[in-house]
């Protein structure tokens, strides 16, 4: 056989083969629990207007939090402690400041809910938020009416 | 006011089309191709760059919600573009590989595609989500699929612009980059389609309905196109009907396949494929859906993914590692597989390294892959910032990292040796259209000399990229080199004078044409008059920039009508430039059998000091008393048929910021005229003199 010819088929088979390795190990990989998206506050929250919203953006262990209309606070995943028989799980978010404490459980009487969760921040400030994350957002209908006078 | 959605919309296009316009311009000054510009305006107006500089001037233009208006437009841009992109998708390209094409080909996919599935293993537990979208699978299998695009549409364009696509490395790069679309974009609804299945049995349906529809796309919707080309093909009037259908068909085709789950992108990008590509059917249909799509509505698209890149997110060394290390492995995949490959097939190292760098470009592809995964969640935020660095890092680094490892090849033939050089009398003369070719043919005939110093033309014909920015390949050329070249080639045969033609694109073409001329060893550069585009100066423009950047002796020619034995004028105060006009016009005079005069100009202590009237060797010498040189040489103009003047301040031809200053005997002077200057070394600008700068007192040497 040509070299080419023997490169073209070691490479299909080559990569065939570490493609197979690469999905098999990556499946058994876990990456951070997805806390991303709105949490609505509920209304047992002390001190917190009704219809506020916890806002995490999150790419991995790297979360963007903002409660309510304040600044938004960066943090990173510290760690995970799941309650298998509770069906609920810990998380744990820190940055230089803080730490951020999410108890987050399932909520199964209410369909409309996907998930609960209480946020406990601790350090420079002390704040407790509930909160709870629902199903898929509707989409946000295109304004057509003026929006602002001057 | 009425601040309201539409005027915020209207007022968002407009700072983006500015912008864009302005950044691309500014890449391409860079020698960089014009994504690279426009993608960076889209992220300077983003929350990368106008976020976190002016937050209220963000906020004010891209409030909340408005930003899904310029989704709508940047989906329906992309859409578009797809379609063009399928539409020039050459088949031949495809079906007639050769031998080393394959291998390459599918090594420059490959290869990166599995370094980038195996990357997904680092970067899986540190910056993506356990979300059902996300699952390891299909996120392995986008990265894959990301690393492996190749931006055909910029590829094709540097190779255009560098006049590579002839030769064996262009036409390599091209063949693998085309398949490399094809397959990058089948492999991208496959995951696509992995992406969103929610299970075994509807992943099963959508491959089945996707199978339907494309032997539906084969062989229902391809005859009938066939069939509306045969009946409608050459007809110009009944153009937009057929427009309109085939966009209509287009969006059927990419509503289907949204439905189906492939994304609607590749729905556009297989009916472009499938259209027959005969160029009087393709060719209007192109015209029209590229000037909307690629003037407006990408910038939109550049702008839409800059709101979403947010390079704020990455803020720890960690995510810049990882964004190094994504770079790396895109550059070590594409560039190493296609490089290894090419070298195995028997490249040599330059060739190979050269369709390496080529096939690393990755540009408003990657970009467009990336916004698919964004859209259907599989990557986060983060990872999308980190490959739309990678995207514009391997599209910037292409033209520079492409001249060093395979150094530009402006000619065909070689440079210019010694023995030529100095056998010859070369005169580089760029033409832009045909019709002014013979005029300059015969402007070089006259400055033919004796056997040992034989006058040759160099035509050069330089084209600059037409707006087509991202198909790359122009299917609509202009004039060929044979159309310009042809009647100054005829009129250089009729006056047996020795001619030879070079053609190539370039950006800069004032720069271009100097650095011809250094190859050549040319000892002038003769050019026909220019308008230009700011202000009346007839020697303005490309010609300014060479008149005062060309390193080689340059003449400016305004042709009226210039006769076979043209009586002669050089109007004389003994600069440099004036000089090598009398040169000049003592070749032609001697060449024509014209007598030349040289007429000084001065006051009356200047006409005593000077050598009085005379006549040497056919040049006759005139002192004319007045106080403004150009009134004299203007006075007695009738008497001439053609005017060799040096540029300088005495005859109001001092190079000014859009031109030569005044040029009142250029506008003025009936005959034809020769305006020439003397290229000086930097040494010689400023020579340490006592006798002060009036040079006009040195003796004119007449020389035979």
């Amino acid at each position: 056989m040509k070299r080419p010819t023997v490169l073209y088929l070691s490479l299909f088979g080559a990569a065939g083969l570490v493609l197979w390795g690469v999905i098999t190990v990556g499946n058994r990989l876990k990456p951070p629990r997805d806390l991303s998206g709105i949490w609505h506050v509920r209304g047992d929250t002390p001190d917190v207007e009704s219809g506020e919203v916890v806002r995490i953006d999150q790419s991995g262990r790297f979360l963007s939090v903002a409660l309510g209309k304040h600044p938004p606070m960066e943090f990173r995943w510290s760690d995970e402690e799941p309650n298998a028989a509770a069906g609920t799980y810990v998380v744990y978010l820190r940055n230089d400041n803080h730490v951020l404490t999410v108890n987050i459980r399932p909520v199964p009487e209410d369909p409309d809910v996907l998930e609960a969760a209480e946020f406990v921040l601790e350090g420079d400030h002390y704040q407790v938020w509930r909160a709870e994350r629902r199903g898929p957002e509707a989409p946000l209908p295109i304004e057509t009416k003026p929006e602002k006078k001057s | 006011m009425h601040v309201t959605t539409v005027l915020i919309l209207l007022l968002q296009l407009s700072v983006i089309l500015a912008l864009s316009r302005l950044m691309g311009n500014l890449a391409m000054r860079l020698h960089q191709p014009r994504v690279v510009g426009e993608m960076l305006a889209g992220i300077m107006l983003g929350p990368s760059l106008l976020g976190l500089v002016s937050p209220d001037a963000y906020e004010f233009l891209f409030p909340q919600g408005s930003v899904r208006l310029l989704n709508v437009l940047a989906q329906v841009g992309v859409i578009l573009f797809l379609f063009l992109i399928g539409l020039e998708l050459d088949p031949k390209l495809i079906r007639d590989r050769g031998h080393a094409a394959v291998v390459i080909s599918h090594a420059s996919i490959v290869v990166p595609f599995v370094l980038g599935a195996a990357l997904t293993l680092v970067l899986y537990p540190l910056v993506f989500n356990d979300a059902p979208q996300m699952r390891f699978t299909a996120v392995a299998l986008f990265m894959g699929a990301a690393m492996s695009i190749t931006a055909f549409p910029v590829l094709a364009r540097i190779l255009t612009e560098r006049d590579l696509q002839k030769t064996k490395v262009g036409a390599l790069a091209i063949t693998c980059a085309a398949v490399d679309d094809v397959t990058a974009w089948c492999m991208l609804a496959f995951v696509v389609a992995i992406g969103r299945a929610e299970g075994l049995g509807p992943g099963l349906v959508t491959a089945g309905l996707a199978g339907v529809y494309v032997l539906v796309m084969f062989f229902a919707v391809r005859p009938l196109l066939k069939r509306i080309q045969a009946v409608r093909g050459a007809d110009r009037q009944r153009a937009g009907g057929t427009l309109a259908v085939v966009l209509l068909l287009t969006l059927a085709s990419a509503a289907a396949t949204e439905y189906i789950g492939i994304h609607a992108l590749f729905g556009a990008f297989l009916m472009g494929a499938i259209m027959p590509k005969d160029p009087s059917f393709v060719r209007p249909i192109t015209e029209r859906v590229e000037d909307l799509t690629v003037t407006f509505l990408l910038p939109v698209f550049f702008a839409y993914a800059g709101l979403r890149t947010q390079i704020g997110l990455l803020d720890t060394p960690l995510l810049w590692a990882l964004t190094g290390l994504i770079i790396l492995v895109a550059c070590l995949g594409k560039f190493g597989g296609s490089a290894v490959a090419a070298w195995v097939c028997g490249f040599n190292w330059r060739e190979s390294a050269a369709v390496g760098v080529l096939m690393n470009t990755r540009g408003l592809m990657e970009l467009v892959i990336l916004t698919i995964g964004l859209q259907i969640g599989v990557i986060t935020d983060a990872v999308f910032a980190m490959m739309v660095l990678m995207a514009l890092a391997t599209t910037a680094m292409t033209t520079p990292v492409l001249h060093w490892v395979y150094p530009r090849r402006m000619f065909h033939t070689a440079a210019v040796d010694d023995a030529t050089a100095e056998a010859e009398f070369g005169v580089v003369v760029p033409v832009a259209r045909a019709e002014s070719g013979p005029g300059l043919a015969k402007a070089v005939a006259l400055l033919d000399g004796p056997k040992e110093k034989r006058v040759k033309l160099y035509g050069l014909h330089l084209v600059e990229p037409e707006a087509r920015e991202y198909l790359g390949l122009p299917i609509a050329a202009r004039q060929t080199a044979d159309d310009v070249f042809g009647p100054m080639l005829r009129e250089a045969a009729l006056l047996d004078l020795p001619a030879e033609s070079v053609t190539f694109r370039t950006r800069d073409l004032a720069s271009d044409i100097a650095r011809v001329a250094r190859a050549k060893r040319a000892d002038l550069i003769l050019m026909g008059a220019h308008q230009s585009l700011l202000g009346q100066a007839a020697l303005g423009g490309i010609v300014h920039r060479v008149l005062t950047g060309a390193d080689t002796d340059v003449a400016i020619l305004v042709d009226r009508a210039l006769p076979d034995t043209p009586r002669i004028l050089v109007p004389f105060q003994g600069s440099p430039h004036d000089r090598l006009a009398l040169d000049l016009a003592r070749r032609i005079g001697a060449k024509a059998g014209a007598g030349v005069t040289v007429m000084r100009v001065g006051n009356a202590a200047r006409k005593a000091s000077s050598d009085a009237d005379g006549e040497s060797d056919g040049v006759t010498q005139w002192i004319v008393e007045d106080s403004s040189p150009v009134d004299a040489v203007l006075r007695h103009a009738g008497r001439f048929d053609l005017a060799v003047i040096g540029v300088g301040e005495e005859w109001g031809l001092m190079s000014h910021l859009f031109g030569f200053r005044a040029e009142r005997v250029a506008r003025e002077w009936p005959g034809s005229l020769l305006v020439v200057r003397k290229h000086q070394p930097v040494a010689e600008l400023h020579p340490p003199t006592r006798a002060g700068p009036d040079h006009a007192e040195q003796p004119v040497a007449v020389h035979a």
